[in-house]
């Protein structure tokens, strides 16, 4: 029986580890992976030197076979077969390159996996997805948008602080903005053309029980009403734009402590938007999509170092900020008595 | 049309001047609003006052020394005023209020069955809130001193103060025990 090529036994044992992920459901059992990843010939990574070798040389006597055939004016017949020569050599090394992409993006969402176990974090798949059509209709944050609207990810998390715990989702809306560009070239002649837009935001939205119908936005959606408040910072005034169905309420809610650690969570995020709905959740949204980002420190390549950085808690410094920012809100608006 | 230019350039510069003559304005109200938030804040306190009275009567041992401190917050509290910048005045009420936080957490080592009762930790929960709202509120009105001070030293801003707003620089409050009450840091 033929041996198998360890390149091929490596594709393959990735290709089913890769199935086996969004399965793991706590850190014990991504261990368990690890402890798999461990029997597959070390270091884990593609041998190629060979192919490189052998995909290099058909490369150069191709582009031999361009320049002799250009210099003794031979048949142009030539030229075609030095083409198909390169493009013989490129698909070798388009495979190598696919298989080192999969095995980069494997490494990442081993990392991302165990990040999000370690922030008690759980992707949903969209069969469990909370409905979200009243979200969509509680807030205006997700009535942008002309021409498509779109949950791309959820993830529940649960926090949990020294007075106050609570769950909450972050979600990653898509939403694309359809226009028509009316252009005229040199010779006076108008054409149209439709444009597709595309935008991200992300966010958090949680139950708020202790302010409602407030509106705290540096990047606002149109659809908010109410009456705008100024508050006593100039800073935060030049941040944001408040709006709220009773001043009294806003200015209730913007307590001294409440504006500072906005004005710090908006330094953290771009386009940060907070809003309280009559319902009584709140809706945080911004445009950094690198809340949930982790990058290993280590590649598979170095199997002990990277499952000691796995042992290790993750930490999702910029998700924590902003819980740390919600759990600040909750204090200072919930009663002591 | 040389007239003209000429006349529109003064035009220019009138807007440039009023500009900048009601920026200082809105700046020096910033400052006096921050600084009316920073008493509206410190006046909190005098809610606290009475339930503090309560519980250190329960510290037998050091009740004349809590209400002293307590009598003196009162005091302090009492000179506080909004329309005058009194940054003195205000790092004293500070001094009582600190003094009063360490006599209390001197006090309630002796009294482990107060330390655990529900009431007593929501005023003193109650209390480091408070203490952080005025730290903030202290912060806030320091942003608007900078912002107002930038305002009336940067060119051309101080030529315009020096002729037509005659405003004077405005001392930020320095206390790094009441900016230390603001405890939340983002981590």
């Amino acid at each position: 029986m033929a041996t198998k090529n360890p390149n091929s036994a490596l594709a393959e044992a990735i290709a089913q580890f890769n199935q086996q992920l969004p399965q793991i459901g706590n850190k014990a059992e991504l261990l368990r992976l690890l402890d798999k990843l461990a029997l597959l010939p070390q270091p884990i990574r593609y041998h190629y030197k060979q192919r490189w070798y052998l995909c290099s040389a058909g490369l150069l006597l191709s582009i031999l076979v361009a320049v002799l055939t250009y210099q003794l004016h031979a048949d142009t017949l030539l030229y075609y077969i030095a083409a198909a020569m390169a493009l013989i050599s490129l698909i070798p090394l388009l495979i190598a390159l696919h298989h080192i992409h999969q095995l980069n993006k494997f490494t990442k969402q081993l990392y991302w996996q165990n990040a999000l176990l370690d922030n008690q974090l759980t992707l949903l798949k969209k069969a469990d997805w909370p409905p979200t059509a009243h979200w969509l209709q509680q807030f205006a944050e997700f009535k942008r948008g002309n021409y498509k609207r779109e949950f791309k990810q959820l993830i529940q998390g649960q926090f949990t602080g020294s007075e106050h715990s609570f769950a909450y989702h972050y979600w990653h809306f898509h939403y694309v903005n359809r226009r028509t560009e009316v252009s005229t070239n040199s010779k006076g002649q108008v054409t149209t053309r439709v444009v597709y837009d595309h935008f991200d935001r992300y966010g958090l939205i949680l139950p708020f029980a202790y302010c409602r119908n407030l509106f705290i936005t540096a990047f606002a959606a149109e659809g908010i009403k109410g009456e705008r408040y100024s508050s006593d910072s100039g800073r935060f005034n030049k941040l944001f734009q408040v709006r709220a169905a009773d001043t009294m309420q806003a200015a209730r809610f913007l307590k001294p402590a409440i504006i500072i650690a906005l004005e710090e969570q908006a330094a953290a995020l771009k386009q940060l938007n907070l809003a309280f709905s009559e319902q009584g959740e709140l809706c945080i949204s911004f445009a950094d999509k690198n809340v949930l980002d982790s990058q290993p420190a280590y590649g598979l390549d170095q199997l002990a170092l990277f499952r000691q950085s796995i042992e290790q808690p993750t930490a999702l410094p910029k998700l924590q900020q902003l819980l740390n920012t919600v759990h600040q809100l909750l204090r200072h608006s919930d009663s002591n008595f | 049309m040389e007239l003209g230019i000429l006349l529109g350039l003064a035009a220019l510069i009138l807007v440039v001047v009023v500009m900048i003559y009601n920026g200082i304005i809105t700046r020096m109200n910033a400052v006096e609003r921050g600084w009316a938030n920073v008493i509206t804040q410190e006046r909190q306190k005098n809610k606290m006052i009475p339930h503090l009275e309560q519980v250190t009567e329960q510290f037998k041992q050091h009740e004349m020394g809590l209400q002293s401190s307590i009598a003196e917050l009162r005091s302090g509290l009492a000179r506080l005023q909004p329309g005058t910048i009194d940054t003195a005045a205000l790092q004293q009420v500070e001094g009582s209020t600190q003094k009063l936080m360490q006599g209390l957490t001197i006090a309630v080592e002796a009294y482990p069955e107060l330390k655990a009762s529900e009431i007593f930790n929501n005023l003193m929960r109650e209390i480091a809130e408070q203490q952080e709202n005025i730290g903030a509120a202290i912060r806030i009105f320091n942003q608007n001193v900078e912002d107002f001070n930038n305002g009336i030293e940067v060119f051309p801003n101080s030529l315009v103060n020096s002729l037509l707003n005659k405003k004077t620089r405005v001392t930020p409050f320095h206390d790094s025990e009441a900016e230390a009450g603001f405890e939340y840091k983002l981590r």
